[in-house]
C-alpha cells in the first residue's frame, strides 16, 4: 500500500469510487472539495461551496505541493484536469487522464485509456508520484472509506484571472446514462429532426435512456452533449443498446461495445455497424419506426 | 496583442490499420494537423483581427512532422504570419512536452496569449495547455468556448460542469479553446500558396533542456472486440418482426 494520496472531487456520484479506490490502496487519504456533503478521506480540505476550480486551484495547487501525496486523483471533466495540470507541474510528473481503469503497487501506478479517437487503448506506467483524472467507470464503489477531520481551505483570489459571472447551462434533465439498462442512440442516419418523437416513443416503450452520436449532439443539436455517447462522451454498458442511423465509427462505438445485446436499424447493409451488431434491420428508419413501435406495443 | 497558438500534428486515424496481434500499423497513415489546432488557429486570428494591430504565430513541437513542407503550410495556411517547429528524436510525455514549449516560448520572446487546442487528436489529454501554464508561471484556463475583448482586455467562458464561467484575463496567460468557440477555416489555394513564403524558424530538440518521461507507454493495442451475432434483417414484414422479437426478448431479459 502507497503512502498517501489526494483526491479532487466535487461530484458527489465521482467521489464514491474515487475515495473507495484510494481508500483501498493508500494509508492516508486527503480530500479537497467544495462539497460539504462528501466524507470517506482521513482529512478533509473543504473550500466556499461557490467558487470555481480556477478560483480553488492556487490552494489546492500549494496544499498538493505542501503534503506530497503519492498520487492525486481527480474526477473527469473541466475542473478535474484542470487541477490534475497543476498538480503534475507541482509535482514534477505528467498527468495521465480520462484513466477507465487504473492498478496501484508500491511503486506507483498503471493506468488504461483510449487513444486515437478510441481507435485504441495505451496502458501508461507512472512511478509515485503519479497523477490521474479518473474516467466514470474507472473505479467501483463500496468498500470501506474513512473518517476524520474537516479542515477549511482558505481560498485566495488567483493571480491573473478574475470571475466576472457564472452562468448555469439551460436546465436540462440530467441523465445517467451509465445507469441505464436500455439506451437508444441516436445518429444523423435519422435524418431529420421530425423523426425525434418517434425516438422518444419508442425509448419510453422500452424503457430506455436517450443517447446520441458527437454530431447529432454537436452539429445538428438533436440533443445535449451530455447525452453524447463516445469518446469524450459517456462510456456506457446497457444490456440493450439500439442505434438508430448510427454508421458504426469507432469514436461513437467505443463507448457501446461493452453493452450486452446491440441492436441497429440502418439504411445500409454495408455500414460499418453491421459488424458490429448483434441484430441489424435494413431499413428506411423513417418508414420502420412507427411498425417497430406498433409491433413492440 | 501577440498570440501564439500551439500545434501538433497526428496521424491520420482513419488510415492507422491493426494487426494481428492488435498492436497498431501507422505504416498508411499520413500526418496531419490535429483537428483541435485547426479550431484553435482561427480562434487566435478571430481575436487579432477583433484586437487590430496583433501579430499570430504558431509554435509546434514533434518529429519528422514538423520539417514536412505540407504540414508547415497546413498551419501557415490558417493565418499565422510565423511557424516555430522544434524537432525531437523521441515522443516525451505531456510534462517533457510541457517544458519544452515553455523554453520555446521563452526564446520567442513570449506572448500575450498562448491558445491550444481542446485536446490533441491522437492522445486526447487536454492538459497540456494548463501544465505548459504551470510551468510558466502565468494564468491557465481550459474548456474555453468564446474568447472576447472588452476595452482591451481579454475576457473567456470556460464552461465547467455545465456553467459557463466568464473570467477577465491578464495577460500573459494559456487558453485551451474547445471545438465550439468557432469553427476552423478551409484555406484557400492562394492561402495554401501564401504559407509557403511565410518564415519558419526551425530549432532541434537538442537546443533546449530535455527531461525524462515520468510516464511511459506500456502498449498501445486496439480494443479486442466482443462477438457478435451479426444477424440481418430485411425491413419487409417478416424482418420486422423477428427483429422486434428479438429486441423485445431482450428488452423483457432486463426487466
Amino acid at each position: 500500500m502507497a503512502n498517501k494520496a489526494l483526491v479532487f472531487v466535487n461530484d458527489a456520484d465521482a467521489a464514491a469510487p474515487l475515495l473507495a479506490a484510494a481508500c483501498a490502496n493508500f494509508d492516508r487519504v486527503l480530500l479537497a472539495t467544495n462539497n460539504p456533503s462528501l466524507s470517506g478521506a482521513d482529512e478533509t480540505y473543504l473550500y466556499d461551496a461557490g467558487a470555481t476550480a480556477v478560483q480553488a486551484v492556487p490552494a489546492v495547487t500549494s496544499l498538493i505541493a505542501a503534503q506530497r501525496p503519492d498520487a492525486v486523483l481527480c474526477e473527469a471533466g473541466a475542473d478535474g484536469k484542470l487541477v490534475a495540470g497543476y498538480a503534475a507541474a507541482a509535482l514534477g510528473t505528467s498527468p495521465i487522464c480520462d484513466a477507465t481503469s487504473v492498478s496501484f503497487s508500491a511503486e506507483g501506478l498503471e493506468a488504461a485509456r483510449m487513444v486515437y479517437g478510441g481507435g485504441a487503448v495505451a496502458l501508461e506506467r507512472s512511478a509515485w508520484p503519479a497523477v490521474v483524472v479518473a474516467a466514470p467507470g474507472a473505479f467501483e464503489a463500496g468498500g470501506a472509506v474513512r473518517t476524520g477531520e474537516v479542515h477549511t481551505l482558505e481560498l485566495s483570489a488567483p493571480a491573473g484571472v478574475r470571475l466576472l459571472g457564472v452562468e448555469e447551462a439551460a436546465p436540462e434533465k440530467k441523465v445517467n446514462l451509465n445507469a441505464a439498462k436500455c439506451v437508444v442512440g441516436v445518429g444523423r442516419g435519422l435524418g431529420s429532426e421530425e423523426n425525434l418523437p418517434l425516438v422518444e416513443e419508442l425509448a419510453g416503450l422500452m424503457g430506455a435512456e436517450i443517447g446520441c452520436t458527437r454530431p447529432a449532439a454537436e452539429e445538428e443539436h438533436w440533443y445535449g452533449k451530455e447525452r453524447y455517447i463516445g469518446v469524450s462522451g459517456c462510456m456506457i454498458k446497457p444490456a440493450v443498446y439500439l442505434a438508430l442511423g448510427i454508421s458504426g465509427q469507432v469514436q461513437h462505438m467505443v463507448g457501446v461495445n461493452q453493452a450486452k445485446t446491440i441492436f441497429a436499424v440502418d439504411k445500409s447493409d454495408k455500414a460499418p455497424i453491421v459488424e458490429q451488431a448483434d441484430h441489424v434491420l435494413i431499413g428506411d428508419i423513417k418508414a420502420v419506426l412507427p411498425r417497430i413501435i406498433e409491433l413492440l406495443k | 496583442m501577440k498570440i501564439l497558438v500551439c500545434c501538433k500534428y497526428v496521424r491520420d486515424e482513419a488510415a492507422i490499420a491493426v494487426n494481428p496481434d492488435r498492436t497498431l500499423d501507422m505504416s498508411a497513415a499520413s500526418w496531419e494537423l490535429s483537428q483541435y489546432d485547426s479550431v484553435a488557429l482561427e480562434a487566435g486570428m478571430r481575436l487579432a483581427a477583433a484586437a487590430g494591430d496583433s501579430l499570430v504565430e504558431a509554435l509546434s513541437a514533434g518529429g519528422e512532422a514538423v520539417e514536412n513542407s505540407k504540414m508547415r503550410k497546413a498551419v501557415l495556411s490558417r493565418g499565422p504570419a510565423k511557424l516555430y517547429t522544434v524537432r525531437t528524436e523521441a515522443d516525451g510525455d505531456i510534462l517533457s512536452a510541457a517544458k519544452l514549449l515553455a523554453q520555446a516560448y521563452e526564446r520567442i520572446g513570449g506572448a500575450d496569449l498562448v491558445i491550444c487546442g481542446d485536446g490533441s487528436g491522437d492522445m486526447y489529454s487536454q492538459v497540456l495547455g494548463t501544465v505548459l501554464a504551470a510551468e510558466l508561471g502565468v494564468s491557465a484556463l481550459n474548456c474555453v468556448s468564446a474568447l472576447e475583448l472588452d476595452g482591451g482586455r481579454v475576457v473567456a467562458t470556460r464552461m465547467a460542469s455545465g456553467r459557463a464561467e466568464r473570467y477577465e484575463l491578464e495577460t500573459p496567460a494559456v487558453v485551451s479553446v474547445t471545438s465550439d468557440i468557432c469553427r476552423a477555416r478551409i484555406p484557400s489555394m492562394k492561402d495554401i500558396l501564401g504559407a509557403g513564403k511565410k518564415p519558419v524558424e526551425a530549432w532541434s530538440g537538442t537546443d533546449f533542456e530535455t527531461v525524462a518521461p515520468a510516464v511511459e507507454t506500456v502498449s498501445t493495442l486496439a480494443p479486442e472486440k466482443a462477438e457478435r451475432l451479426k444477424k440481418v434483417y430485411a425491413s419487409d414484414e417478416d424482418g420486422l418482426e423477428q427483429f422486434v422479437r428479438a429486441l423485445s426478448d431482450s428488452i423483457k431479459g432486463v426487466m
